[in-house]
């Protein structure tokens, strides 16, 4: 296991993430939290999933392959951290 | 013996190499009819009512399509000066009314309610114009681009649920001439950015605040597959063939 699949890896790519979230998507709204669904309930259109893609990618330093550009690998931030914080090999394709 | 010349012989080169002479080939290869080629004997209403959101979901895009003489009417006085765009702009409307003129033919056959009105459809143009249009040619160009690309994703995958194989049927011809909008603003962009590419970062900017064509006439612009990812990898690609920069990596940047 890489430094970067570690849980404390993962812990600080989450709490980034959901900093960036609420600044980014919610400044003025209710809060987003690690298991907010992103996508349900008109919180993010699906495009914006560009956008969280962006983010995970400069985070980990690494590409996000085509195969993984899915809404479901981008439901809540808990679940982009669980899958990308290692660089993405579990997530679905 | 000598073939007679047609308008899309290859001894023609010169007239052949114009843009506006593929894009006229394209559309005749994919023409179809209305009144013709659409089985209206074989509608099926109780089908139809099986499914009756995306019913309700293709009165939306009727309305989206009968608006489109607004804003590509606004592009073409802005592209007065590009040959090809004219011609392109001027296949999109008709193609457009098509589109408007078959989806509402359709809905009335199958009697759904509430049924599309010209007053709906003056009040929806009669709002826009009061806005006016918003952004450059280029910015515009890149919208028409985006919203054609989904537009056809949304034909393909309501007529994948549909329930009517007439319905089916009439939405493939749709989302083909569709792929072929997208496709004709790329290449006017494309011919853009080789004339000037320090458009580029513009044309990315643009796809970054990207909003459907359609929101200047519905409150909801319809989607029939949320997240369709097949659509939005798509429609990265889309720009990163036109400007050779990935938009994460443009995202990125922004961050």
């Amino acid at each position: 296991m890489s430094a970067a699949q570690t849980p404390r890896a993962r812990a600080a790519l989450l709490r980034d993430l959901v900093a960036w979230l609420n600044e980014r998507f919610a400044p003025d709204g209710p809060s987003i939290h690690a298991e907010t669904p992103l996508f349900v309930g008109g919180l993010l259109d699906s495009m914006r999933i560009l956008e969280l893609i962006a983010w995970t990618e400069r985070a980990t330093g690494r590409e996000i392959p085509d195969g993984a550009i899915r809404t479901d690998n981008f439901a809540s931030a808990a679940r982009i951290a669980e899958l990308f914080a290692g660089g993405g090999p579990r997530a679905h394709r | 013996m000598t073939a007679p010349l047609t308008a899309s012989d290859p001894r023609l080169t010169p007239r052949s190499a114009r843009h506006y002479v593929r894009l006229a080939a394209a559309a005749d290869r994919g023409r179809w009819s209305v009144e013709r080629d659409v089985r209206w004997a074989k509608v099926d209403p109780e089908r139809a009512h099986a499914r009756p959101e995306l019913l309700a979901q293709l009165r939306t895009a009727a309305l989206i399509e009968s608006y489109h003489p607004v804003h590509l009417g606004w592009m073409l006085a802005d592209t007065w000066d590009d040959i090809d765009a004219g011609a392109a702009i001027t296949l999109d409307l008709y193609e457009g009314f098509k589109h408007f003129h078959a989806l509402r033919s359709y809905l009335d056959a199958v009697g759904f309610e509430p049924a599309i009105t010209d007053a709906e459809l003056v009040a929806i143009r009669a709002a826009a114009r009061a806005v006016g249009p918003k952004g450059s040619v280029v910015e515009r160009l890149v919208q028409f681009m985006l919203s054609e690309h989904l537009t056809s994703y949304f034909f393909r995958r309501i007529g994948e649920q549909a329930t009517d194989p007439v319905l089916a049927e009439l939405l493939a011809f749709i989302a083909a001439d569709e792929v072929r909008h997208a496709q004709a603003a790329s290449d006017l962009l494309s011919a853009r950015i080789l004339r000037d590419p320090g458009i580029v970062p513009a044309v990315l900017d643009a796809a970054v605040h990207f909003h459907h064509i359609g929101e200047q006439a519905v409150a909801d612009v319809p989607v029939a597959l949320p997240g369709d990812p097949l659509a939005i990898r798509s429609f990265a690609r889309r720009i990163e063939r036109l400007c050779g920069v990935r938009l994460v990596d443009h995202l990125k940047r922004q961050l």
